[in-house]
């Protein structure tokens, strides 16, 4: 099963003085080496390889953080970053072995809401359902942003990964909503980054309200799956919650009108987010696992989130959003427009998962294994994309499951081809899907996000020198013994 | 006891939602019960669907129609979740030439067709209830 | 594909350890309303001890990749088997979770044995056919008391915990079922097997199962009622599921309340002028979908005001004495408790009622150790205190 690759982390130190000094650190209902606590964390959903971690430490606070890094730093020994597992992308896979900080179980506060200036400082541990359920109790003015993901996935994740939410139509990326970062790097610095940044020594907990306009140091530590230090600490914009919302849905017949639909209306900067799926995948959510689009049937189906403050507004956007669904039906797309809470009572309630973010969806928990190539997007390039892609999915005869995304109003896109299926019998064949549909969508421009080691050894072929010459630079002045993640990006 | 038929196509799917809303109703199983009709709907831009009654069971097929179809009805989607949602009552639809019936029209079918299908449609769409995840749990 | 042992009867589920579960920790926390909801992944906190984390513990044992070892005990039976997890997993499987964990332990047991002191479950029904260890009733000298008949059309079922721990329980239910005038009698009961089955030690199950089931047709009875909410989910879901089958009905104790409520034949003549709070048992609630029931009838107590703990339904938090966890793990078993009744004191209630002799005993055990100083009460013990009439 899982063979560490060799990298001989013991060499300095013993594990029994490792284990030693976990414990001293961390206390010992907190470390644990034992085969069966650590298997569960050696391998995720995806197909990625397996590997077991020597250790897993729960961590309370940044003290106990400090010390191991200093620890490990001194040794050499890998820290894997821990929040939920839920990244389909293998990102919590120790490729080397070493020590697993799982976040989630005791470093998940939700530290401190500020109203006036609209953001959460929270933990790295903090998932979906927790914040939702505490805004929703007792800051029901503010909203946050919810991924097609279940509850038990972690914001901070979300936000320094650059996830795409249920707001993406008009927010981008959620990298782009972070104010500010508290870190540790490699020699037990703690760092604050953003407004943040004044106080030598605690921050003043209203001070988290801009990632700017000093030099931008957290562009060292978004995107960088973990490789150059801990994050200890995150703010994320909150925004306001206003009191009405109405999804529509388009269904869209014809394989690649759909790109134009989805583009069309981000640029009329009228609705929340833009998500559309193969319809093949609207009928895995009604308990239909291997379903097969019927002749007859649309071939996408989108969900326009709308919200106002006043009804007049509600009025105004929709009036908007339904000119330009005439305008696409007068250049012959054939493009129907459905309230989606009429629609979902009589195709079925399980459709709602969709909307009741964040939601365990059917579609995606089928199985034992998931895996996607998530990335982010030319919207030129999806009319070619589409094709290309559902073609490999009939051609390795498993139903097409494309879901896409128009982000910041049409200034770029997400497309992301997923893949569900039985590990252990099928991983073989779903590797070589995903493969395939890796490469022909690095070819198009796409850039996958939470990278695979074996995704981003392809895309290096198609990288600038230049990026890869400073990303290099970058990771070793930042992590000179490479203890932080190492493996990823193939690093 | 009436047996509806799963449905794999998306009108199939709705019909059954539909349909299965009642089909533990002692009114709807009489209704329904040897009922032994085939009716055709058809949702603009969508395809036919044939809605089988026979005996105790209700079955959809979207090709390789029966010979024998006792109604046929045409309207587009949003006539549908007009009439669903009380916003348009079947006489003005037809009357607006929104609501087609095709072919022979046995005003006996289409009323009892109204009685089983569009009362439950609106039965359904004013449900308050949209919790999707307390539905189907046997632990609930 | 691994090969599971066909002499598993656990087999089905292991197997759909493989083909299941992404581990996206739904399970971890009540669905939707993100409340606490699992005693032994929030006690232990690493993966292992989650439901996610056990299905992959499954996986690692029939692979090879986990060598058996009593490391592996903890995480495998430190559960409760509450359910809570089935509640809020949306996946397919969620049905199947307590199933698979219960196969998982059948398969520990073959291995490396029961979690500390459960083979005592086993042990002690083997010399006295019930798992405290206690002489063996035959119910004679009940069924003297009560003066009941060798055959009738009931039997009620009393259950180890209600006729050996919490015998106030025992006897309040037989004094109603008096008062109602039904035909119904007791057996030489053999444990209903929930210890076993929630522990992996089948190896005694089908005997008991048929041995329950002579007795009761023995008896010549078509209904069986039972005021024990684990006796209830053996007797119907574990008996079905062994291969086990008969041709009576069963029943819980608060069904036949709430039926001789309905039929306005229950009349209450006093008041039951406290606050109470309703504990969801888990063999009653999550596990058998039965949660309006007994509120029904406790709203319909005269005097009795009926409050919620913020957990309730299929939200609520486990006693914590089921899934073996009662006599393997002690100490943290009544810590479970503990942390129900902290949240039954901010209801303000006086009293933690529940339909199950269990739930009953590890509440108590809590209310003692933690000084609590809640009166503890089953539903049949409220009735027993009200003056009631009930029309024949």
């Amino acid at each position: 099963m899982t063979e560490t690759k060799q990298r001989n982390i013991y060499e300095k130190v013993s594990k029994e003085e490792v284990e030693e000094t976990l414990i001293a650190i961390f206390g010992s209902e907190s470390v644990t080496k034992k085969a069966v606590d650590l298997y569960p964390y050696s391998y995720d959903m995806t197909e990625c390889e397996a590997h077991m971690p020597d250790f897993i430490v729960l961590p309370e606070n940044v003290d106990q953080l400090v010390k191991l890094v200093n620890f490990c730093n001194t040794n050499a020994l890998p820290i894997v970053p821990y929040i939920s597992g839920n990244n389909v992308g293998g990102l919590t896979i120790p490729e080397n072995g070493g020590i697993i900080v799982d976040f989630g179980k005791k470093m998940n506060m939700i530290l401190h809401v500020n109203e006036n200036m609209m953001y959460a400082l929270l933990e790295p541990g903090v998932t979906f359902g927790q914040l939702q359920k505490h805004l929703e109790e007792n800051y029901p003015h503010l909203r946050y942003s919810y991924p097609f993901a279940p509850p038990y996935a972690g914001v901070v994740g979300n936000a320094i990964l650059s996830g795409m939410n249920n707001m993406s139509c008009k927010l981008g990326s959620m990298g782009d909503s972070i104010n500010g970062l508290e870190v540790i790097t490699a020699d037990g610095t703690i760092a604050r980054i953003g407004s943040c940044f004044y106080g030598e020594d605690k921050s003043d907990k209203d001070s988290w309200w801009s990632r700017y306009p000093m030099p931008d140091l957290m562009g060292l530590f978004i995107n960088w799956q973990g490789m150059t230090g801990l994050v200890t600490k995150c703010a994320v914009q909150l925004w306001p919650n206003p009191p009405i919302k109405k999804t529509y849905l388009a269904v869209v017949f014809g394989l690649t009108d759909i790109a134009a639909v989805m583009r069309e209306v981000g640029r009329t900067e009228v609705v929340d987010d833009i998500s559309a799926v193969s319809i093949e995948v609207i009928k895995m959510t009604v308990e239909l696992p291997e379903p097969i689009k019927k002749e007859g049937e649309p071939d996408f189906a989108a969900l326009f989130p709308i919200s106002a403050k006043t009804e007049n507004q509600m009025r105004a956007k929709k009036e908007i959003l339904d000119l330009t669904i005439n305008k696409l039906k007068d250049q012959g797309i054939k493009v129907i427009l459905a309230d989606v809470d009429e629609f979902s009572k009589l195709f079925n309630l399980r459709v709602r998962c969709y909307l009741d973010l964040p939601a365990a969806l059917l579609s995606l928990v089928e199985y034992s294994g998931l895996t996607w190539f998530g990335s982010y997007a030319p919207t030129h390039k999806i009319e070619e994309l589409i094709p290309k892609v559902n073609a490999l999915f009939l051609k390795y005869k498993l139903p097409p499951f494309i879901y896409m995304k128009i982000m910041k109003y049409s200034h770029y896109g997400i497309f992301r081809p997923i893949i569900r299926y039985k590990k252990f019998q099928e991983d073989e064949k779903v590797h070589k899907l995903l493969t395939e549909i890796t490469e022909v969508c690095i070819k198009e421009g796409c850039i996958p996000y939470k990278t695979p080691v074996w995704m981003t050894e392809k895309m290096r072929k198609h990288i600038n020198p230049g990026w890869l010459k400073l990303f290099e630079k970058v990771k070793k002045c930042m992590d000179p013994n490479n203890i932080f993640n190492p493996g990823r990006w193939n690093t | 006891m009436l047996s509806i038929q799963k449905g794999e196509d998306l009108l199939s799917i709705s019909l059954n939602n539909i349909l299965s809303y009642r089909k533990e109703e002692q009114d709807f199983v009489n209704l329904v019960l040897d009922w032994d009709k085939n009716i055709i709907i058809e949702v603009q831009d969508f395809y036919p669907v044939e809605i089988i009654f026979k005996g105790n069971q209700i079955k959809f097929k979207t090709k390789d129609f029966d010979k024998k179809i006792h109604l046929r009805i045409k309207m587009d989607l949003k006539t549908l979740l007009d009439l669903a949602n009380s916003r348009i009552g079947p006489i003005s639809a037809v009357l607006k030439g929104r609501l087609k019936i095709k072919g022979i029209i046995r005003i006996g079918t289409l009323l009892k067709f109204m009685k089983i299908v569009l009362k439950t449609m609106k039965m359904v769409a004013e449900n308050p209830n949209t919790n999707y995840f307390e539905q189907n749990r046997r632990t609930r | 594909m691994v090969e599971v042992d066909n002499s598993l009867l656990g087999k089905e589920f292991l197997e759909m350890a493989f083909d299941r579960c992404i581990k996206c920790s739904t399970c971890k926390y009540g669905y939707k309303n993100f409340e606490k909801i699992c005693p032994s992944g929030e006690k232990f906190l690493f993966e292992s001890y989650w439901a996610s984390g056990r299905i992959r513990i499954i996986r690692g044992v029939l692979s090879g990749d986990l060598e058996w070892s009593d490391d592996l005990k903890d995480p495998i039976f430190a559960c409760t088997t509450c359910g809570a997890c089935m509640d809020s997993c949306q996946a397919p499987h969620a049905d199947y979770i307590v199933d698979m964990i219960e196969a998982l332990r059948e398969l520990a047991v073959r291995h490396i044995g029961p979690a500390d002191k459960q083979e005592f479950l086993v042990s002690r029904c083997e010399e006295n056919c019930n798992p405290y260890g206690k002489e063996n009733s035959d119910n004679e000298e009940l069924k003297k008391i009560y003066n009941l008949p060798d055959k009738a059309e009931w039997v009620y079922f009393i259950g180890c915990t209600s006729n050996y721990r919490q015998q106030s329980l025992r006897d309040a239910t037989l004094r109603f079922l008096k008062k109602t005038g039904i035909d119904f009698t007791l057996i030489d009961e053999h444990c209903c097997t929930s210890p076993m089955i929630r522990t992996g030690q089948v190896s005694i199950v089908k005997e008991y199962m048929q041995y329950n089931i002579d007795q009761i047709q023995k008896a010549g009875a078509k209904k069986v009622i039972t005021s024990c909410a684990g006796c209830y989910r053996t007797l119907i879901k574990d008996f079905e599921k062994f291969g086990e089958h008969y041709d009576f009905e069963v029943f819980h104790s608060l069904e036949l309340v709430k039926q001789l409520l309905d039929e306005g034949k229950l009349k209450f003549k006093s008041s039951y002028n406290k606050t109470v709070t309703y504990h969801d048992p888990c063999h009653l609630g999550r596990h058998m979908g039965i949660y309006e029931l007994p509120r029904e009838i406790y709203k319909q107590i005269p005097g009795l005001h009926l409050v919620e703990m913020k957990r309730n339904r299929n939200f609520a938090w486990c006693c914590g004495a089921g899934g073996g966890v009662k006599i393997g793990y002690p100490e943290w078993s009544v810590e479970i408790s503990r942390d129900r009744l902290a949240e039954a004191k901010e209801t303000g209630a006086s009293i933690v009622t529940s339909t199950c002799p269990f739930c009953k005993t590890n509440l108590s055990d809590a209310n003692e150790k933690f000084d609590f100083e809640f009166q503890i009460l089953d539903l049949m013990e409220i009735l027993d205190q009200l003056d009631i009439e009930i029309l024949n």
